[in-house]
């Protein structure tokens, strides 16, 4: 798992190490460009001094050299050197440190000398510059620079490089502390400002750890006083939002749940408790075992719409897509209610509808019609009208299935949102009518919606008036064709 | 004692009014609600055995009612709403006692019981009068030691008259609280009850003189002690 902080404080040291060592590189080699740049300066400045004063006196080469001039030339154990050469190549003179020995013989121009190091017989590493000039003439008292007879003198000037490598040494050592240190310090720079950066970071964590499934209501401050915690904190608290109904419905559903099983667990109870009381009485014992019984069956019947349930929610269409006839399963549906349908004297509404066959999966679309039109006919009120219309979208490849009807307990807009909600009634008493004493366990549009999702069918519910609509939209090949009268 | 039964599962009323019944409490019943609000405020109940959601008018609507109109019925809500919000609600618009779904069949008539003896004024489930002990929480009777047989009607009979003891309780209040909707009760039932009654209570071995229950000519009958030893 990576780490932000670790991210930032590698990047953020490694990147300055780098940055660092690139720095110190380019500063050392400037440094020592620019020490050993003003070292031949100097020295260049020098041998043009000394240039000066070599005079070519009519073809006569003469070189005189004060010993107040340059005094650091005078000592034997200076660190100055000097050499001149007359035209012809034999030495002028020399300065008293080296002592009889040679500087090394590389010409340049007065204006851009050549530079070198040389190691002395001495042992000593010095740092050279030399040129070829001409001498100073002198005719009818006048001092001038220009082409010698003779040809040109050159010198050479040299200095011990001990104290520019001592410079050179510290300079290096200075970047390459700070190559050290720096980094080190700035990781440590780093850590603190990361750690302070993220403070806010551990405190979100902290305060989202304190939210349980019991406080979910709760609302984390927009970004904890950080801009950019604020999409962060946006989005969880959209995601709390979001939890905080799904938890309120798990809720509702449990105690929705539990609530549809106390009634039967009573009667179960409460009827054999009665029977053991009277063990004598094999009426009673026979009577209160019929009713534990059917108790029974309604909490069966209950637990296994609520497992077609949970097994609707999940997964995806499994079977084969098959062709079929869709009014003539609707038809069929509508015959499993019959007795119901002439129980409640319902008067159903439907069209003689040609034959039209969708490709589906049979058994999902099957449940889904036989809920849709077993709720149709349990809610809708005695005596009153079921209106079913299949209609055909050729051009948008669809077929519409509507089904109207009112409903007993009647509904509200209010109501629409929640009747997809596993075992939610209008009718909050949850025992059949007179004509329908059958216990609903408010599952079966749940179920409509689960499988419907399954198929991706589209369920729209509206009211008009006192009408409550409900319409699916099969997609899928339709093939319509004039269904022959059997 | 006279109870009524709100229920609309059909199964858990049809067994609570057999084993109420059975108990010795004299029971109507009510499948929604409607028809329960109307029951109870022409009846003479003891208490009311209410759920809450009925059909056609639910639990709390009917105790808001019932209180409304001042009457002081005494309620037990049994249901399958368990929620605390529910029970307050249910005890604040008036009821006197909250049961939850699924119960225990000897807990709801040992809360019956409970209410009928604050209806009295009464702590102790054993009602003394004279030799006589009634202990209307194991629903026995006894005199001077010795435990009385009577059927389930004949001890709701001598339970009524103890709670009362001392009082006239005319025959009318009599059918009321001892005979359910199921009995059509005859002009002479009361008094060929307390007839046997008397006879139970009154046995020589128990060394009866005068009879504990008192006719009051034309208007009812006392159950009392007076001095009846030997």
């Amino acid at each position: 798992m990576t780490s932000i902080r670790k991210t930032l404080i590698f990047s953020i040291v490694g990147g300055l190490l780098l940055l660092t060592v690139i720095s110190g590189f380019l500063g050392f080699f400037w440094a020592r460009h620019s020490l050993t740049h003003q070292f031949d300066t100097i020295l260049a400045a020098k041998a043009r001094a000394i240039a000066n004063l070599v005079e070519d006196e009519e073809g006569e080469i003469h070189f005189e050299f004060s010993d107040g001039n340059m005094p650091e030339f005078l000592s034997e154990k200076s660190d100055h050197f000097f050499q001149v050469w007359s035209p012809d190549g034999s030495v002028l003179a020399r300065s008293k440190s080296l002592a009889g020995q040679n500087l090394p013989q590389q010409w340049g121009s007065p204006k851009d000398p050549e530079a070198s190091v040389t190691e002395l017989r001495s042992g000593v590493n010095v740092r050279t510059v030399g040129f070829q000039f001409d001498p100073i003439q002198e005719k009818n008292e006048v001092r001038f620079v220009g082409p010698s007879k003779g040809g040109k003198a050159a010198i050479a000037v040299a200095r011990d490089t001990t104290d520019l490598e001592a410079i050179l040494a510290k300079v290096l050592l200075i970047i390459v502390s700070c190559v050290l240190l720096l980094p080190a310090a700035s990781a440590v720079v780093v850590s603190i400002a990361v750690s302070r950066g993220l403070r806010p970071l551990g405190a979100l964590a902290g305060r989202v750890a304190e939210i349980s499934a019991s406080s979910l209501k709760t609302h984390i401050n927009d970004g904890e006083g950080v801009v950019e915690l604020q999409p962060i904190t946006a989005r969880l608290n959209d995601l709390l939002a979001r939890l905080d109904i799904a938890f309120d419905r798990e809720r509702r559903f449990a105690m929705d749940a539990s609530h549809e099983l106390r009634t039967p667990l009573a009667e179960s109870r409460t009827a054999l408790e009665i029977a053991l009381k009277w063990p004598e009485d094999q009426q009673l014992l026979l009577g209160s075992a019929n009713h534990a019984l059917d108790a029974t069956y309604q909490m069966e019947a209950m637990v296994a719409a609520l497992l077609s349930l949970a097994r609707a929610e999940s997964g995806s269409a499994d079977g084969p897509v098959e062709s079929i006839d869709l009014p003539d399963v609707v038809r069929h549906c509508f015959d499993h209610v019959r007795d119901l349908i002439t129980k409640k004297n319902l008067e159903l509404s439907m069209s003689e509808w040609d034959v039209i066959n969708i490709s589906t999966n049979k058994p999902l679309a099957t449940a889904i019609i036989t809920n849709l039109v077993s709720n149709a006919v349990q809610y809708a009120p005695v005596m009153s009208t079921i209106q079913c219309d299949i209609i055909q979208k050729v051009d948008e490849n669809r077929v519409g299935l509507r089904v109207i009807n009112s409903m007993a307990v009647p509904l509200s807009d209010d109501d629409l949102d929640k009747l997809f909600e596993p075992l939610w009634r209008k009718d909050k008493s949850r025992t059949g009518d007179e004509v329908t004493p059958e216990v609903h366990f408010g599952l079966g549009l749940a179920l409509v919606k689960a499988y419907c999702e399954k198929l991706g069918v589209p369920v729209h519910v509206s009211l008009s008036g006192q009408m409550f609509i409900i319409e699916l939209s099969f997609s899928g090949t339709c093939r319509l064709s004039k269904r022959r009268a059997s | 004692m006279r109870l009524l039964v709100v229920e609309d599962s059909r199964r858990l009323r049809q067994s609570l009014e057999e084993g109420l019944r059975r108990t010795g409490y004299a029971v109507d019943t009510a499948a929604d609600g409607q028809q329960g609000y109307e029951m109870a405020r022409a009846g003479s109940y003891d208490v009311i055995v209410l759920d809450l959601m009925l059909p056609n008018m639910n639990g709390i609507e009917i105790i808001r009612k019932l209180r409304q109109q001042h009457n002081d019925v005494y309620i037990l809500i049994l249901t399958a709403r368990d929620a605390v919000e529910y029970r307050v609600e249910g005890l604040r618009m008036g009821a006197d006692d909250y049961l939850v779904k699924p119960f225990a069949f000897d807990e709801l008539v040992a809360r019956i019981q409970t209410l009928v003896r604050r209806k009295h004024g009464l702590k102790n489930p054993l009602v003394v009068v004279g030799p006589l002990e009634i202990n209307t929480s194991s629903r026995t009777a006894a005199r001077n030691g010795s435990v009385l047989d009577l059927t389930a009607r004949e001890f709701a009979l001598l339970e009524y008259l103890a709670l009362r003891k001392g009082h006239i309780v005319s025959r009318t209040e009599i059918e009321e609280h001892i005979y359910d909707g199921r009995i059509e009760p005859a002009s002479n039932v009361v008094d060929s009850a307390v007839c046997v009654l008397r006879k139970k209570i009154d046995q020589p071995d128990h060394g009866a003189k005068d009879s504990l229950i008192q006719t009051k000519r034309n208007v009812g009958y006392v159950l009392d002690a007076v001095d009846t030893e030997a």
